[in-house]
């Protein structure tokens, strides 16, 4: 099946531009330039408090530099054991997604089905509510089933809060694969499962990518709602965080927030590119 | 693979049916609870709350009069409403002038910057939180930047107060809006724009006449769910906010948590669901006349 042609749908409206002629650029970039500092002076700020043995004002940098922390963050079981909850979490709670979202979505984005609109909205109306709301009433219910402070009570909480990114982006995702292509593979005598693997799968993927990293991310950071069902047995890095702050060495914290930031920056570069694409905006327009 | 209606129908059903078990079927008995229904939520849920009232029959108002009559719920929802108020307005103006940048620049320098501006969604908000507050503290970076090149002796810090919580929320909120309104804006045809400065318009009059209005749906999006966002957050006012007046997101913790008050913590979040749900209504509306002319057409 590799013989059939793919050629990506061009994307109408993106030819280089002239650099200087568009419409608020100088401004634009006055603007840009003042909040890249913002948007990158605390965590490098916040960086440097990682590697700070004693750091007084008015030092732009401390005066003397340590690696301590760093193994300090190590010698102490219930951090470490936070970073096993995360990693396990998070990945269970993507996985978890996959099953219950990209059905829908493949259904959502490819079929006309009686209640199509309203399923969408539905799904879009849950993430309407107030999270905090959300998680308390989720409490009672979790405290009835004896769910509290249990991995999947965890699971549960983090995944309602993925359901919507996995479903919309994958379903624009599907939406937008050309079915004339399907049509070709077909006639070229694939059958309906080999079509959808080595076509529409193929054709489809920096959409699922882009729902699969912003799920992994958004199980991986909930901190809220994971604080108020997991404890006291599942602490995550993000709840860890809550107590860090205050109740440590302020490098400790810093230490720690650089070691949680690590994987999300890695999947920024994996991902990057298509988000910019618009995989993620499509879904907002799919009502 | 062309789907059977019915097949159709039950792959969708899944996610419905998670979001009906575990979002609405529990906010409607907590709705219950704060009307003051007996039984409406689990017995181990209610056994240390205190200030509980229950109607002896029927429902009863009493949780949110009292509430609404607390002049510090009603300064914590002004706060509230405030902050995410000044959000969006912050968010926008950001959102376009990136957009903007990004449509109209190409290059390495146009990737970078939206490269750096999609960096907020993959950081953890509670350290993102926890920066803001390192960066604005007294011996942050600010506040020794303010000292040696401003000259300010001793220098402000706005850690801890409602500054920093709409910077924290701006921080956070960013990305979404930059994306949104990246994609409203390559959808802007080349043609127009080029047809429009050949007969003189400067680049206000085409941001004004045509990016503004052509990206009117994009902004909707990015108002609607920037709002809605940070009117339920929690960890950003929660790490960087002051002890009062509190964003409702962290009132209600202390309600449910240390004040043992759930009943009124969901209260508030009822009342903060209906602030949200007027705050959709335009996009709401929107979306459906979106999908009218396009049928028409």
């Amino acid at each position: 099946m590799a013989a059939v042609p793919v050629t990506a749908p061009a994307v109408p409206g993106t030819p280089p531009r002239r650099a200087q002629a568009g419409p608020g650029a100088w401004l634009g970039t006055v603007t840009i330039a003042m909040f890249g500092v913002f948007l990158l002076g605390p965590l490098a700020n916040l960086a440097v408090w990682a590697f700070s043995q004693t750091w007084f004002f008015p030092s732009a940098l401390p005066t003397v530099w340590t690696l301590k922390w760093w193994g300090y963050v190590f010698t102490q079981g219930h951090l470490t054991q936070a970073i096993v909850s995360s990693l396990t979490l998070a990945p269970t709670v993507t996985i978890v997604s996959v099953l219950i979202c990209w059905p829908a979505a493949y259904a959502i984005g490819r079929a006309n089905f009686p209640g199509r609109r309203f399923v969408t909205v539905f799904i879009l109306a849950a993430n309407a509510f107030p999270q905090f709301g959300i998680y308390i009433s989720l409490a009672t219910l979790l405290y009835a089933l004896n769910l509290i402070g249990t991995f999947p009570g965890v699971v549960i909480v983090q995944l309602l809060g993925t359901l919507v990114t996995m479903t919309w982006i994958p379903a624009a995702a599907f939406a937008s694969v050309p079915r004339t292509l399907e049509e070709a593979a077909r006639d070229a005598g694939a059958g309906p499962i080999a079509t959808f693997l080595r076509v529409t799968l193929p054709l489809a993927a920096p959409g699922l990518i882009t729902a699969l990293v912003l799920a992994f991310l958004a199980a991986f950071d909930e901190s809220q709602g994971t604080l108020l069902v997991g404890v006291p047995n599942i602490v995550t890095m993000p709840v860890m965080m809550y107590s860090l702050v205050g109740g440590y060495p302020e490098p400790v914290a810093a230490v720690f927030s650089v070691m949680l930031a690590i994987p999300s920056l890695i999947l920024l570069l994996l991902i990057r590119r298509h988000l910019v694409q618009g995989a993620f905006a499509s879904g907002f327009t799919l009502i | 693979m062309q789907l059977r209606p019915g097949v159709a129908m039950a792959m969708a059903a899944l996610p419905v049916a998670v979001i009906a078990v575990f979002i609405f079927y529990p906010a409607i008995g907590a709705v219950l609870y704060t009307l003051g229904v007996k039984g409406a939520v689990s017995l181990a849920f209610t056994a240390g709350a205190t200030h509980q009232v229950f109607a002896p029959k029927g429902i009863t108002l009493a949780v949110y009069t009292g509430l609404l009559a607390d002049p510090e719920f009603q300064r914590d929802m002004l706060v509230t409403v405030l902050v995410a108020a000044l959000t969006v307005a912050i968010c926008l103006v950001i959102g376009y002038s990136v957009a903007t940048f990004a449509r109209f620049r190409s290059g390495p320098l146009a990737r970078w910057v939206t490269g750096l501006y999609l960096m907020p969604l993959f950081i953890p908000i509670v350290i993102a939180s926890y920066a803001l507050v390192a960066f604005f503290q007294p011996g942050g970076w600010l506040t020794v930047f303010m000292y040696h090149v401003l000259g300010m002796k001793p220098p402000p810090s706005i850690a801890f107060t409602t500054a920093d919580v709409v910077v924290g929320e701006v921080w956070a909120s960013i990305p979404f809006s930059v994306l949104v309104l990246t994609s409203g804006m390559t959808a802007i045809n080349d043609d127009w724009l080029q047809a429009a400065r050949d007969m003189g318009a400067g680049p206000l009059t085409l941001f004004t006449r045509f990016v503004l209005p052509l990206t009117q749906l994009q902004a909707l999006i990015v108002g609607t769910f920037t709002a809605i966002g940070v009117l339920g957050s929690f960890t950003v006012p929660y790490v960087t906010g002051p002890n009062a007046p509190q964003m409702l997101g962290v009132a209600m913790d202390a309600y449910y948590g240390a004040f043992g008050r759930p009943q009124q913590a969901e209260a508030m979040a009822v009342m903060l669901f209906v602030v949200a749900a007027i705050v959709g209504v335009p996009y709401v509306w929107a979306m459906a006349r979106a999908r009218a002319s396009a049928r028409r057409s």
